[in-house]
């Protein structure tokens, strides 16, 4: 990991993207201390990470992809366990969400499908009244009507201005949907942090051939990347650039197609 | 504290059935010359519980998702200890 400065505003959804291995779950383990840190400042909540590290865990709920309770426990088993360590521990949220999923109380959670116990991870995290949500792909590996059903539990979430997401995600489509920051990870650092407002209307990709491409200067564009039979080059400033080459074509891109260009395209002619 | 006992306890308890069968066939197998065997089962039993207790923390990654709650890694150890020690105290 490199140095990384990453703020997340009160009542924003931060998805943070990248590819595998590029330390989007490092960062996340490092935010809940799981991993410690050489050098630098984690502050959440208003709260210093190593100082007060255990009133700022009753405030964040996590969702965190392979790690959960031990799969023989039952639904019963584990909201009393839930009680004990949360002081703010809702039982009659938790019920309401186990219901509304259709979770039973009585199977081992190693007979639960998938998608089953991401709902119930997701009802864990979300039954202590927390004021973050820190994510790790809740979504991967799901069918796109759980996976809508569990999006919607998270916009329910942001809806109160006090709570905020952190989402790491690779399944863009998903990010599209609900994020209003967008984070992009490459080889351990942040190479793009923009609204996701911006990505979709001052972004666009510039498709052209690689002539064009010379005759661009360098800061005119972030990088570009060669196609079959042309090149794509993306730009940060549509509506400026489209007046100073009227003739390119240009194009509004998608969070997936900046992140190809972005990590697998090159900075200069 | 108190959360990561029952944890232990509840994640063992479909072990013990089972366990508990193949005692009451020991005891009652061996009861002519054999009865002592028992009070060297019952510990190598707990004994056993004890460490599979480690091993599914392992396999499930539990440690990863203990340390998101509010509880600091001492505890964490703490409580693995004196589960332990309870299950040896059955003596008693």
């Amino acid at each position: 990991m490199k140095s990384i400065n990453l703020n997340v505003p009160q009542g924003a959804v931060v998805g943070l993207i990248g590819e595998n291995g590029a330390g989007k779950t490092t960062l996340i383990k490092l935010l809940l201390n799981t991993v410690q840190r050489d050098q630098g400042e984690i502050s959440i909540l208003g709260k210093e990470l190593l100082a007060d590290e255990k009133e700022i865990k009753e405030q964040i709920g996590t969702v965190l992809e392979g790690s959960f309770f031990p799969e023989t426990l039952k639904i019963e088993n584990i909201q009393k366990i839930m009680r004990c360590f949360y002081s703010r521990w809702d039982q009659t949220m938790f019920e309401h969400y186990c219901h509304r999923f259709k979770l039973p109380y009585n199977k081992a959670i190693k007979n639960f499908s998938k998608g089953m116990r991401m709902k119930l991870a997701i009802a864990c995290a979300l039954s202590h009244h927390a004021r973050l949500l820190i994510l790790d792909e809740p979504t991967s590996g799901l069918d796109p009507i759980v996976r809508s059903e569990i999006l919607e539990l998270f916009r329910e979430f942001i809806q109160d201005e006090t709570h905020s997401i952190l989402i790491s995600s690779h399944i863009t489509s998903d990010l599209e949907q609900f994020a209003d920051y967008i984070a992009l990870m490459k080889d351990g650092e942040i190479v793009l942090y923009e609204s996701y407002s911006a990505l979709c209307e001052d972004y666009g990709i510039v498709r052209c051939d690689e002539n064009d491409l010379k005759k661009l200067s360098a800061s005119e564009y972030l990088c570009w990347r060669r196609n079959q039979y042309s090149v794509d080059v993306l730009v940060r400033d549509l509506s400026a650039f489209q007046q100073a080459h009227p003739e390119l074509l240009l194009d509004r891109c998608s969070l997936e197609e900046v992140m190809l260009l972005i990590v697998k395209g090159e900075k200069t002619a | 504290m108190k959360g990561l006992l029952l944890k232990e306890f509840y994640s063992l308890i479909g072990l013990r059935n089972g366990l508990f069968i193949l005692l009451v066939i020991v005891a009652f197998s061996g009861w002519n010359e054999m009865s002592d065997f028992v009070y060297t089962y019952i510990p190598m039993v707990l004994m056993m519980l004890a460490i599979s207790s480690f091993s599914y923390d392992e396999y499930y990654h539990w440690d990863s998702y203990a340390l998101t709650m509010p509880l600091d890694r001492k505890t964490l150890v703490q409580g693995k200890y004196v589960f332990v020690l309870l299950l040896f105290l059955h003596r008693f």
